[in-house]
Protein backbone atom coordinates (compact mmCIF):
# COMPACT_ATOMS: atom_id res chain seq x y z
CA UNK A 1 0.00 0.00 0.00
CA UNK A 2 1.36 3.59 -0.82
CA UNK A 3 1.68 5.10 2.54
CA UNK A 4 3.47 8.14 4.04
CA UNK A 5 5.64 9.26 6.97
CA UNK A 6 6.68 12.47 8.37
CA UNK A 7 9.24 12.40 11.10
CA UNK A 8 11.33 15.24 13.11
CA UNK A 9 14.76 15.20 14.28
CA UNK A 10 17.58 16.66 16.46
CA UNK A 11 20.20 17.21 14.50
CA UNK A 12 23.49 15.90 16.22
CA UNK A 13 26.15 17.90 16.56
CA UNK A 14 28.59 15.78 14.40
CA UNK A 15 26.89 16.17 11.88
CA UNK A 16 28.78 18.45 9.90
CA UNK A 17 28.34 19.39 5.93
CA UNK A 18 30.45 16.73 4.97
CA UNK A 19 28.21 14.19 6.95
CA UNK A 20 25.04 15.69 5.14
CA UNK A 21 26.76 15.06 2.15
CA UNK A 22 26.78 11.59 2.80
CA UNK A 23 23.20 11.44 3.73
CA UNK A 24 22.06 12.85 0.88
CA UNK A 25 24.49 11.02 -1.19
CA UNK A 26 22.70 7.85 0.69
CA UNK A 27 19.40 8.93 -0.20
CA UNK A 28 20.26 9.30 -3.90
CA UNK A 29 21.64 5.73 -4.31
CA UNK A 30 19.27 3.30 -1.84
CA UNK A 31 16.22 5.65 -2.18
CA UNK A 32 15.49 4.33 -6.30
CA UNK A 33 15.85 0.42 -5.67
CA UNK A 34 12.95 0.60 -2.83
CA UNK A 35 10.81 3.09 -5.42
CA UNK A 36 10.92 5.39 -1.95
CA UNK A 37 10.65 9.35 -2.66
CA UNK A 38 10.36 12.73 -0.38
CA UNK A 39 11.84 15.48 1.32
CA UNK A 40 14.66 15.92 3.64
CA UNK A 41 14.62 19.43 5.39
CA UNK A 42 17.13 20.37 7.39
CA UNK A 43 18.26 22.99 9.78
CA UNK A 44 21.65 24.02 11.99
CA UNK A 45 19.59 21.57 14.45
CA UNK A 46 16.49 19.71 13.40
CA UNK A 47 15.93 17.58 10.42
CA UNK A 48 12.32 17.11 8.96
CA UNK A 49 11.64 14.34 6.45
CA UNK A 50 8.28 13.34 4.53
CA UNK A 51 8.96 9.90 2.85
CA UNK A 52 6.47 8.05 0.21
CA UNK A 53 6.59 4.82 -0.82
CA UNK A 54 5.14 1.50 -0.28
CA UNK A 55 4.54 1.22 3.74
CA UNK A 56 6.89 -1.73 4.27
CA UNK A 57 10.06 -0.21 2.80
CA UNK A 58 9.18 3.25 4.12
CA UNK A 59 8.88 1.11 7.53
CA UNK A 60 12.24 -0.58 7.09
CA UNK A 61 13.93 2.67 5.85
CA UNK A 62 12.19 4.57 9.38
CA UNK A 63 13.90 1.97 11.72
CA UNK A 64 17.21 2.08 9.84
CA UNK A 65 17.18 6.09 9.68
CA UNK A 66 16.49 6.15 13.90
CA UNK A 67 19.60 4.32 14.56
CA UNK A 68 21.28 6.70 12.61
CA UNK A 69 23.70 8.56 15.12
CA UNK A 70 24.12 11.56 12.68
CA UNK A 71 20.49 12.32 14.70
CA UNK A 72 18.63 12.08 17.64
CA UNK A 73 14.81 12.04 19.15
CA UNK A 74 13.03 10.58 16.20
CA UNK A 75 9.32 11.10 16.71
CA UNK A 76 6.98 10.36 13.89
CA UNK A 77 5.00 13.03 13.12
CA UNK A 78 2.02 11.52 11.35
CA UNK A 79 1.83 8.43 9.02
CA UNK A 80 -0.90 6.45 6.66
CA UNK A 81 -2.28 5.52 3.66
CA UNK A 82 -1.33 7.67 0.41
CA UNK A 83 -2.98 8.01 -2.87
CA UNK A 84 -0.74 9.56 -5.13
CA UNK A 85 2.88 10.44 -4.70
CA UNK A 86 3.68 14.15 -3.96
CA UNK A 87 6.99 14.13 -5.25
CA UNK A 88 7.06 11.28 -7.83
CA UNK A 89 10.82 11.72 -9.18
CA UNK A 90 12.44 13.25 -6.21
CA UNK A 91 15.22 10.19 -4.45
CA UNK A 92 15.11 13.04 -1.98
CA UNK A 93 14.52 16.55 -2.25
CA UNK A 94 16.60 18.50 0.26
CA UNK A 95 16.80 22.17 1.58
CA UNK A 96 19.05 23.83 3.86
CA UNK A 97 15.83 26.35 5.52
CA UNK A 98 18.08 28.85 7.01
CA UNK A 99 19.17 29.48 3.25
CA UNK A 100 16.36 32.13 1.70
CA UNK A 101 17.44 30.65 -1.61
CA UNK A 102 15.61 27.04 -2.40
CA UNK A 103 18.70 25.09 -3.46
CA UNK A 104 17.25 21.50 -4.71
CA UNK A 105 20.01 18.87 -4.95
CA UNK A 106 18.33 16.01 -6.84
CA UNK A 107 15.76 16.05 -10.34
CA UNK A 108 12.21 17.43 -9.85
CA UNK A 109 9.89 17.95 -12.45
CA UNK A 110 8.61 21.96 -12.53
CA UNK A 111 5.19 21.07 -11.11
CA UNK A 112 7.06 20.01 -8.19
CA UNK A 113 9.20 22.87 -7.96
CA UNK A 114 5.78 24.24 -7.43
CA UNK A 115 4.50 21.75 -4.81
CA UNK A 116 7.31 22.20 -2.66
CA UNK A 117 7.46 26.15 -2.89
CA UNK A 118 3.78 26.06 -1.81
CA UNK A 119 4.81 23.83 0.53
CA UNK A 120 7.36 25.35 2.37
CA UNK A 121 5.80 29.32 1.77
CA UNK A 122 2.22 27.71 4.09
CA UNK A 123 0.07 28.09 1.27
CA UNK A 124 -0.94 24.20 1.60
CA UNK A 125 -2.52 24.30 5.09
CA UNK A 126 -4.59 20.59 4.74
CA UNK A 127 -2.70 18.87 7.04
CA UNK A 128 -1.00 18.82 10.59
CA UNK A 129 2.29 17.80 9.10
CA UNK A 130 2.10 20.09 6.89
CA UNK A 131 1.38 22.87 9.64
CA UNK A 132 4.16 21.51 11.39
CA UNK A 133 6.43 22.21 8.77
CA UNK A 134 5.77 25.51 8.54
CA UNK A 135 6.29 25.76 12.02
CA UNK A 136 9.94 24.33 11.32
CA UNK A 137 11.10 27.70 9.64
CA UNK B 1 -5.66 4.50 18.73
CA UNK B 2 -3.96 4.05 15.49
CA UNK B 3 -0.52 2.11 14.77
CA UNK B 4 0.86 5.36 13.42
CA UNK B 5 -0.47 7.46 16.84
CA UNK B 6 1.01 4.33 18.92
CA UNK B 7 4.68 4.58 17.35
CA UNK B 8 4.54 8.56 17.57
CA UNK B 9 3.82 8.11 21.14
CA UNK B 10 6.40 5.32 21.84
CA UNK B 11 8.93 7.83 19.85
CA UNK B 12 8.15 10.72 22.16
CA UNK B 13 8.43 8.45 25.53
CA UNK B 14 11.54 7.65 24.14
CA UNK B 15 13.27 11.25 23.81
CA UNK B 16 16.33 11.20 25.58
CA UNK B 17 17.65 14.67 26.77
CA UNK B 18 20.90 13.76 27.33
CA UNK B 19 23.56 16.55 28.44
CA UNK B 20 24.60 18.78 25.16
CA UNK B 21 22.63 21.74 26.34
CA UNK B 22 22.18 22.82 22.44
CA UNK B 23 20.43 19.47 22.04
CA UNK B 24 18.25 19.80 24.91
CA UNK B 25 16.90 22.50 23.77
CA UNK B 26 15.98 21.88 20.14
CA UNK B 27 14.54 18.39 21.61
CA UNK B 28 12.23 21.06 23.75
CA UNK B 29 11.28 22.96 20.66
CA UNK B 30 10.39 19.59 18.90
CA UNK B 31 7.95 18.58 21.96
CA UNK B 32 6.32 22.00 21.83
CA UNK B 33 5.83 22.08 18.21
CA UNK B 34 4.16 18.61 18.17
CA UNK B 35 2.27 19.55 21.75
CA UNK B 36 1.12 22.82 19.55
CA UNK B 37 -0.28 19.88 16.31
CA UNK B 38 -1.55 17.37 17.95
CA UNK B 39 -5.13 16.48 19.79
CA UNK B 40 -5.00 13.31 21.04
CA UNK B 41 -5.28 12.77 25.02
CA UNK B 42 -2.62 10.55 25.55
CA UNK B 43 -0.10 12.31 23.10
CA UNK B 44 -0.23 15.64 24.61
CA UNK B 45 -0.01 14.20 28.22
CA UNK B 46 3.26 12.47 26.39
CA UNK B 47 4.37 15.72 25.60
CA UNK B 48 3.95 17.55 28.53
CA UNK B 49 5.43 15.06 30.90
CA UNK B 50 8.44 15.07 28.65
CA UNK B 51 8.60 19.22 28.61
CA UNK B 52 8.37 18.70 32.51
CA UNK B 53 11.52 16.38 32.18
CA UNK B 54 13.25 18.83 30.18
CA UNK B 55 12.58 22.20 31.68
CA UNK B 56 13.78 20.75 34.99
CA UNK B 57 16.53 19.01 33.55
CA UNK B 58 17.75 22.55 32.27
CA UNK B 59 17.12 24.41 35.36
CA UNK B 60 19.40 21.82 37.42
CA UNK B 61 22.47 22.58 34.53
CA UNK B 62 21.50 26.22 35.75
CA UNK B 63 19.80 26.89 32.69
CA UNK B 64 17.10 28.82 34.19
CA UNK B 65 16.69 31.43 31.42
CA UNK B 66 16.43 29.13 29.05
CA UNK B 67 14.19 26.85 30.39
CA UNK B 68 11.25 29.68 31.10
CA UNK B 69 10.73 29.23 27.33
CA UNK B 70 9.39 26.17 27.31
CA UNK B 71 6.97 26.57 29.66
CA UNK B 72 3.20 26.68 29.26
C1 LIG C 1 18.10 12.69 8.84
C2 LIG C 1 18.53 11.49 8.06
C3 LIG C 1 17.82 11.10 6.93
C4 LIG C 1 18.20 9.99 6.20
N1 LIG C 1 17.46 9.62 5.10
C5 LIG C 1 17.82 8.52 4.40
C6 LIG C 1 17.06 8.11 3.27
O1 LIG C 1 16.06 8.70 2.89
N2 LIG C 1 17.50 7.02 2.59
C7 LIG C 1 18.62 6.31 2.95
O2 LIG C 1 18.94 5.32 2.31
N3 LIG C 1 19.35 6.69 4.01
C8 LIG C 1 18.99 7.79 4.74
N4 LIG C 1 19.75 8.16 5.82
C9 LIG C 1 21.00 7.43 6.11
C10 LIG C 1 20.75 6.11 6.79
O3 LIG C 1 20.59 6.30 8.18
C11 LIG C 1 21.97 5.16 6.57
O4 LIG C 1 23.15 5.78 7.02
C12 LIG C 1 22.17 4.85 5.10
O5 LIG C 1 20.97 4.44 4.51
C13 LIG C 1 23.22 3.74 4.97
O6 LIG C 1 23.27 3.34 3.65
P1 LIG C 1 24.63 3.28 2.81
O7 LIG C 1 25.55 2.40 3.61
O8 LIG C 1 24.25 2.67 1.52
O9 LIG C 1 25.14 4.68 2.66
C14 LIG C 1 19.35 9.26 6.58
C15 LIG C 1 20.06 9.65 7.73
C16 LIG C 1 19.67 10.76 8.47
C17 LIG C 1 20.45 11.15 9.68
Amino acid sequence: MLSQLIYVSVRSSNCDEIEMQKILSSCIKNNKNVDITGVLLYSDTKFIQYLEGEYKEIMGLYDKIKLDPRHKNVIMVSGGPLATRCFPSWQMGSKKIADNEVNFKTNMSDDEKKEFAALISGEKTSSKAIDLIKKFF
Amino acid sequence: MSEDQKNKLNDIRAVSFGNNIGEITTSLEIITMLLQIDSDAEIISACKSKLMEGITLLRNLGYTEDSKKFEI
